[in-house]
Order: C-alpha cells, then structure tokens, then sequence
C-alpha cells in the first residue's frame, strides 16, 4: 500500500488568483502542455451478478486538466465506469479484472485495492462525482449550506465554523449562485441552481479528478449552456481533469479535450472531438453523428441507427454491434476486433473494418502493453470484490 | 424527417386565447399566503390536419401545461378550443369523452405511463374496447396486432403479452404511441416524446410519428425543449416563453433567421458542433418566473431591453409570412423617425 502524501501538499491549484480566459476556446489544458496522467485505468471487467458484462476490458488514461468524454447509450457501460472509479459500484455489482491507478506525483495508488480509510480519504478530496439527478442527490431536508459545511467538516476537522462559512460562500460564488440561497433548501431551486450547488460541494475539497455523470441531462439548452461554460472556466482556473459521462455526443464534441464512444461495455472509438466529426470509423459513431439534428447550416439527412440497444445479459457473439450495423462482416458474426490505436495519436477504433488484427485473444494483449506502473501497490482481493459496500 | 409537410388545410384543432393560473399556497412564520401563479397566458395557435406543429420552449415554460389542457388533465382558466371549427363544449354529457376520443396525449416518460403491473396486450385492449366499441375476442386481437404493426414493433407476437419492464425505452415509448392511437383521434399531442430515449432511437420515433401524420392525416402537436429536433420534424415552429407565445412561424425562419432575442439565444446555447460557437451574454442568466407585470417577460434577461420593455409586452409583430415575433426591437419605426 502506498502512503499517500497529504492533501494540502499536492493541491498546486491557484487559490484566488483569477485567471483570464476565454472558456469557449478548446484544448485550453492549463498548468503544463506535457501529458501527465492522473487516472489510468486498465482492462477493467465489471459483470452484473454472472454473464452480464456491463464493461469489458476497457483502457484510459486521463491525463492532469483534461476533460475527457464517455459517450454511450443506455446500458453501454458509462456509468457503470464512472462508478467504478469512485468506487461506488455495489452487489450485484463486481471487478472481475482491472486495475485504476490514481497517480499522485511519484506514485501510483491502486483505487480497487484501497482500505476503507484510506478509500474515505480518497473520495472527494482527490476525486468527486456529479450526479445526474441533482434532487435526489441533494439531501432533502438539509439547506445547502449544511451539505457544503458537511463535507468539509467531515474531511477537515481543523476548519473552524467562520471558514468553512466563507469556504462555502467562496464555492457558491464560483458556481454563479447568488449567495442568499445558500440557507435555501434543495426543493427552493431550479433544476439548473441545484445542479450548480452539486457541482459547488464537488468542488469543495478542490479534487483533482471531477467525474460528471450526465450532470446536464435534466436541464433545458439554455441551463445547460450556461453549466458547461461555467465547468470550462472553472477547469481553466481549478486545472481539475474531468471524466464526462453523457449520451449526447453533440454536447460532448463541446467541450471534450478527448472522447471515448462505448457499446455495450466495450470503448469502440476514440479520439479528438475534431477527429470523431470529421473523420469518424466506427459505424456506430457515424451512426450517432447521423443522428442528431443541427440547428444551423443546411439540413443533413438523418440515417440513425436501426435495430435496438442489445441487453448486456445476452450480447450477440462477435462485434456487439453487428446486429445494427449495415457494412457487417462474417467477421464481425464471430469475433470481437481488437482496439487498434493509431501510430503516434490519440485515435483508436475497434472495428473490422478498420484494421482489427485477426489474431484471436489478441484483445488482451493490448491492455498488457499499456501496463507500466511507477510504483504500485497491488492488493488482490480489496473490499469491493468481497462485497463490502463503504460510504463516502 | 426530412421534408414536413407544406400547409394543408383549414385548422383542426383552433387553440385559442388559453390561459392557466395557479394557485400556488404557503406560509411562514404561521402566515399563510396566497398567490397566483400564470402558467399559460393567453396562448393561441391551431394544429392541421397532416402536419406536425412543434411547441419549443424550456423547463416551466408552460408548455406541458398547455398540453395537459389540451388533453383536459387541467381545466384552463381561460380562452377555449375549437374542433372541427366548433367550439367545444365540455360541460355536455358525454362532452369530456367525445373529445377525448379525438384528441389524445403521449406522455415524456414512456417508463411511467405504462401500468407495469400490465401486459402490452391490457394496454391496448382498453382503448379498443371503449372508445373503438369492439366486442368480439377476436377483432380486439386483430386491433391490438395492427396497432403493434403500426408502430413497428413487429411481429406482434413477440411483445403483445410483454410487460412494460420486459421493453426498451423505445419499445415502452411505441407502445405508448399505439396506445394513443388506439382511439382512433385525429390530434395528437405529444409531450417530449423522445426526450427520454437514447440517442440512436429518438430518430426511429420521431420518424414513426412523421409516418403516422403523413398515413393517418393527423394533426401532431410536438411539445420538446429541442429547437433542433423541431427545425428537422414540424412544419411551424411555436416559441413558448414563460407561459406566453414569443415566436412563431414555418420551422426553417424560426430557427434559420430567429427574430426574438430569446429564440436566438436557444439557438445559441444548443449543441452544435458542427458550427463554431458565440459567447452567450451574462444577462442571460437564469431568473425565476413569476409575475412580472404587464411588461415583456424576457426583459431582465434580455440582452438588448429598453424602457418601453418593462412597461409593456410587445405585440406580435410580424417579420414576412406568417412568421412573426413579440418584440418590440420588430415594431415599425415611426414616421417621425423617433
């Protein structure tokens, strides 16, 4: 088990000092150009009691003020990755393989190996999750206030009462709440405040990795618009990395340094958000950009995707997608492709159309490859695979 | 989806002048109050047959509400609704019924309208049933399989004794779509249809609706919050905003050359990557609804407002066709040159 240093000494996050910045540029990574990672994760597994495999071997690295976006649909596994890595996934739930680094300087913490104490410590102020559904993540008979003083009391003692009040006039501030509704209570807000104050108490112990679990989906455009301008300019001026769970590509291909395109479980595409649009592989992306419509330029003829989502209990043998797709091959009926990253890029696509090696169990070998941890502490069995669920 | 329909015909269902007031209650400090709350404020506009009409506009906007009127879930506060070119008159017996034979709701929450504790073949029996007065087992079984053919979800055998839990979203939310027609109306209203669903099936829907308009010669109201899924799908496009008509016009002016600063900044804020995105002013920022007064209820956002705007609301003013807007920024300027 790593020590893990504390908090205080690795926050290199410029505390007050307002940086200017135009939110709407992209690519915009602060701090340095050189990618560092912060999250990898490696062949992760993760089944559903038996044989529902809801992600499989999946592979990233987010590397230090990165957003990187998860797109998918229902039952594609996104959401299941994003919990995951905050260790949230509960019975039936389980880790059947993988590994999630958490890089901190030198070195490499194993998340699916931490203590319960050490995972508490962990959560929130190092890593945070926005939930989608802000009313029932906000507890209802607290003020929002309370929720704020919560987790910073519960992870810093030694906050006397007056600066955790500031603290938190500070992070509603930042959000753009007005400050006379931190007495307000959950059901007093708009759907897009409350998203807000979640984002504010994600904030609140300045993590490094903010993981958004369709943080917009309830909110209408104009909400939305605002919170995604609002999370670019936080990004700038914070340097947090962010791991973007949505099914709406359109918004994604926004604000998304990177995006990985899953399918039932398995990431099929990834790459650059200027790379996916112009430039897309994988039949299912072509599939998703054929699918929604656009408000300015000439009318594009929409295709979608015939057929529907498979059920992650009974997935068709092959590529998951062949069912849908109309270029399938005898190979795709029989054989999973491998992920194929391109030489000296960012870009990858899992398809046999696009140079999938035929070698079979070649999908392995890959995450393999990828496998090179600094210093890492590796415990089999941790408390996830034995079913005990922690709070946060 | 690609090519609504052109005007067709005289107006089906004539919406006129609807309004709905709240009463909303509270109390503090063993104070109760009191007060009214306008959710829809005066709203008209009329639904052909064979074309598909978009009502777009955000969260507490009114436009559920509108909805819900329609389909007499709410009793409006004011204003009426013509059928056919005559006036409905629901305190008759038999009133509520016949119109509701007519005119009929598909619900946002395809995982919330269906009876989960039901099959698919229940659903649809209903409907048949009492509306359609079909008696005999075997030409409700012979409905209830046409239905299911209807909305694509074939062969009807594999899903008419389904339960809502054993469907996909897109399933539930065809399902729901044949329940609706089951009726046989000639209006249907359909509430954020395809909000619910992934991304890969709104399409298939949303074409089903259009097929549906196009073979049945319905009137479709489409009620989303999705201005481009409205530009693609309906033939005129309706701007709610807080509770009142903005703008209004054929699909392609409203979203192409937007004339209303807040049908423009919901362009602006909707995702698009395909073009290259303009900052949204702060002004913009969310306020509460409420009461504002007499004046134009997007004033304190508006990035462009004048003093005449908080005094009073513009009148529709119309920008060429039946495109028109409520702005005064639109107004004719006066032959003094003010």
């Amino acid at each position: 088990m790593t020590n893990r240093e504390p908090v205080a000494a690795n926050s290199a996050l410029p505390r007050g000092a307002t940086i200017e910045v135009d939110p709407l540029r992209r690519n915009q990574r602060p701090a340095s150009d050189r990618f560092e990672p912060l999250v990898e994760i490696q062949h992760l597994t993760v089944e559903y009691g038996v044989g529902a495999v809801a992600v499989s071997g999946f592979d990233l690295t987010i590397g230090r003020g990165e957003i990187v976006g998860i797109v998918g649909e229902s039952g594609s596994g996104k959401s299941t990755l994003a919990y995951a890595v905050m260790r949230l996934l509960r019975e039936p739930a389980h880790i059947r393989e993988g590994r999630i680094l958490y890089y901190q300087g030198d070195s490499a913490t194993e998340l699916l190996a931490v203590e319960r104490d050490q995972l508490r410590a962990l959560r929130w102020s190092e890593l945070a999750i926005v939930f989608q559904s802000a009313m029932n993540a906000l507890n209802p008979v607290m003020t929002l206030h309370a929720q704020i003083d919560d987790v910073l009391r519960a992870h810093d003692r030694t906050l006397t009462r007056t600066s955790r009040r500031e603290r938190g006039e500070e992070l509603f501030k930042l959000v753009g709440i007005p400050l006379d509704r931190l007495r307000a209570y959950p059901h007093e807000l708009s759907g897009g405040m409350r998203q807000r104050a979640l984002i504010a108490i994600a904030l609140a112990l300045k993590p490094n990795l903010l993981i958004m679990d369709e943080p917009t989906t309830a909110l209408d455009v104009v909400t939305q618009r605002q919170i995604l301008d609002e999370l670019l300019r936080l990004r700038a001026e914070l340097g947090f990395s962010m791991m973007f769970v949505t099914h709406d590509l359109a918004l994604i291909m926004d604000i998304a340094d990177r995006i990985v395109v899953m399918y039932a479980g398995r990431a099929v595409e990834a790459g650059g958000p200027e790379d996916l649009l112009r430039d897309p592989r994988h039949p299912y992306t072509i599939g998703l950009l054929n699918s929604f419509p656009t408000v300015s330029g000439p009318k594009r003829r929409l295709t979608g995707i015939p057929g529907f989502p498979p059920n992650i209990a009974e997935l068709p043998q092959g590529c998951a997608f062949h069912p849908r797709c109309d270029r399938a091959l005898d190979v795709c009926r029989q054989q999973v492709p491998t992920f194929t990253v391109e030489e000296g890029s960012n870009r990858g696509v899992r398809c046999w159309l696009h140079g999938a090696s035929t070698t079979l169990g070649a999908e392995a070998s890959v995450a393999e490859e990828q496998c090179e941890p600094a210093k890492l502490a590796r415990n089999q069995g941790s408390d996830m695979d034995r079913g005990r669920s922690s709070g946060p | 989806m690609d090519n609504p329909q052109e005007v067709a015909g005289p107006p089906l269902l004539d919406v006129v002048n609807v309004s709905k007031r709240f009463v909303v209650r509270g109390s503090r400090q063993s104070v109760t109050w009191r007060r009214h709350l306008t959710a829809v404020d005066g709203v008209s506009f009329s639904l052909r047959a064979g074309e598909i009409t978009a009502l777009v506009g955000e969260s507490g906007s009114g436009k559920s509400t509108v909805a819900r009127m329609l389909s007499r879930l709410e009793t409006p506060s004011g204003g009426y609704v013509n059928l056919h070119g005559e006036r409905v008159r629901f305190g008759v017996p038999g009133g509520r019924r016949a119109y509701l034979r007519q005119v009929q709701l598909i619900f946002q929450d395809p995982f919330a309208s269906l009876n989960p504790v039901h099959t698919v073949r229940y659903h649809l029996e209903r409907p048949l049933r009492v509306h359609q007065h079909l008696r005999s087992q075997q030409d409700v079984e012979r409905g209830v399989a046409a239905l299911l053919e209807e909305v694509h979800l074939t062969p009807p055998s594999r899903f008419i004794d389904c339960y809502p839990h054993q469907l996909s979203g897109g399933q539930r939310q065809r399902v729901a779509i044949a329940r609706a027609l089951a009726v046989g109306p000639k209006v249907v209203l359909a509430d954020e249809p395809v909000s619910m669903l992934d991304v890969s099936i709104r399409l298939g829907v949303l074409n089903l609706l259009a097929q549906l308009v196009e073979e049945r010669g319905l009137a479709l109201m489409y009620i989303t919050h999705d201005i481009a899924s409205a530009r693609y799908f309906a033939a005129t496009t309706h701007v709610m905003y807080s509770g009142q008509l903005i703008e209004s016009g054929p699909s392609e002016d409203v979203t192409q050359s937007p004339r209303h600063p807040y049908t423009q900044l919901l362009l602006e804020s909707s995702p698009d990557p395909t073009r290259s995105r303009k900052r949204i002013p702060l002004s913009a920022l969310e306020v509460a609804h409420g009461n504002i007064g007499t004046g134009c209820r997007f004033q304190p956002r508006c990035p462009y407002a004048m003093p005449r705007c908080a005094e009073e609301a513009s009148p529709r003013q119309a920008v060429g066709g039946t495109h028109w807007a409520a702005c005064w920024l639109l107004a004719p300027v006066p032959a003094d040159g003010q």
